[in-house]
């Protein structure tokens, strides 16, 4: 998978959970997922899990803790599916 | 590190020195929230005893850690459980029916006397969204006190019920990570799960109103999990929550064992 279609579909799956839809259609790989799309913090651990299922990969809970904004998540799936 | 010492030597101390502080307050603080609920407040809790038999009678005398996690509709949920539970001699005497409580940091710093009253009550701040490392000692102390042989009250939703229902879809997953850390480090954590509604309480409010009478019910779980990490977490308070979500079913639709008495109650008002 290239850089774009994981951050697509990093998005996809952010989406449902984003508070601040306006934050969500003007996202970057800078936009952080609690401040800048108004995610609940609980939900993070949705979105994680969601990662795992989608990408087929295991994030552990010190990787996860490294995830703030969605450049993050893309970095650290590409990292783990190698 | 000594598996029931989580935290560092002085922390330690600290706690250690709450806990004890706490307890020798206890015969001034029980009576004076018994004064404020009871008879400022005219709250009632129809059986009591029974209540409090029961309780005592599904934990026993096993002292593996004890989640507490109620149901969330106002701000004074902890205190009227605490008196729920047990009367203040066996609070003094039994670690467990006396919990700590998690109140969120900034609702009550900036007060002295709330910050007093609130230290000698077993409270240990929370700051919400809080940095990694400030979390994770914050948890550290919590198991450290678990493992301790003391009671910890969570509010497995989080936050207080926005609908006046117990919120089985947007729920914290802070009681299950708890569970989940504990079972790691090879503790069989136990949880009850209260579910307390006044029967004129409708969503969710600062305090009950005046002259308020509650119904209480309970069930002890030993939550069980066949993953790992997230996924654990994520599951545990799944069956925390949802064992609320059906204890408040049983009350709506009148299936519970205290339905006649609840019926009573309903007429009287």
């Amino acid at each position: 998978m290239t850089r774009k279609e994981v951050f697509d579909e990093v998005l996809n799956i952010i989406g449902p959970f984003a508070v601040n839809k306006e934050a969500l259609e003007g996202a970057n790989e800078q936009t952080n997922i609690l401040t800048g799309l108004k995610v609940n913090s609980a939900r993070l651990v949705d979105i994680i899990l969601d990662f795992e299922d989608k990408f087929e990969i295991e994030i552990d809970d010190d990787a996860a803790d490294e995830i703030q904004t969605l450049g993050d998540a893309v970095d650290k799936i590409l990292e783990i599916k190698g | 590190m000594n598996v029931t010492r989580q935290v560092g030597r002085l922390t330690y101390i600290r706690l250690g020195t709450q806990s004890f502080l706490s307890r020798l307050v206890l015969p001034l603080f029980y009576p004076a929230y018994i004064l404020l609920l009871r008879y400022a407040l005219a709250y009632r809790i129809p059986e009591l005893r029974e209540v409090r038999r029961g309780i005592r009678e599904e934990l026993g005398r096993d002292k593996r850690p004890l989640l507490i996690c109620p149901n969330h509709l106002t701000m004074i949920d902890s205190v009227i459980l605490m008196w729920a539970i047990s009367p203040w001699w066996r609070a003094f005497w039994d670690a467990r029916f006396f919990p700590w409580n998690t109140p969120e940091k900034r609702n009550y710093t900036h007060i002295p006397v709330l910050r007093f009253v609130t230290y000698l009550s077993k409270c240990v701040s929370v700051v919400r969204q809080a940095p990694k490392d400030q979390t994770a000692k914050f948890l550290a102390k919590l198991r450290t006190l678990l493992l301790n042989g003391q009671s910890l009250m969570i509010f497995p939703e989080g936050t207080r019920s926005r609908d006046g229902r117990v919120d089985t879809k947007n729920f914290a997953y802070g009681a299950g990570k708890l569970v989940d850390d504990l079972k790691r480090l090879g503790a069989q954590p136990r949880v009850l799960c209260v579910y307390l509604r006044g029967l004129r309480q409708n969503t969710y409010s600062t305090i009950p109103r005046k002259g308020e009478t509650f119904y209480l019910d309970y069930q002890v779980l030993e939550p069980e999990s066949s993953h790992r990490g997230l996924r654990a977490q994520r599951e545990i308070s799944r069956q925390i929550v949802h064992t609320l979500a059906e204890m408040e079913q049983a009350f709506f639709t009148g299936a519970h064992r205290l339905k006649r008495h609840v019926q009573g109650l309903r007429l009287q008002q």
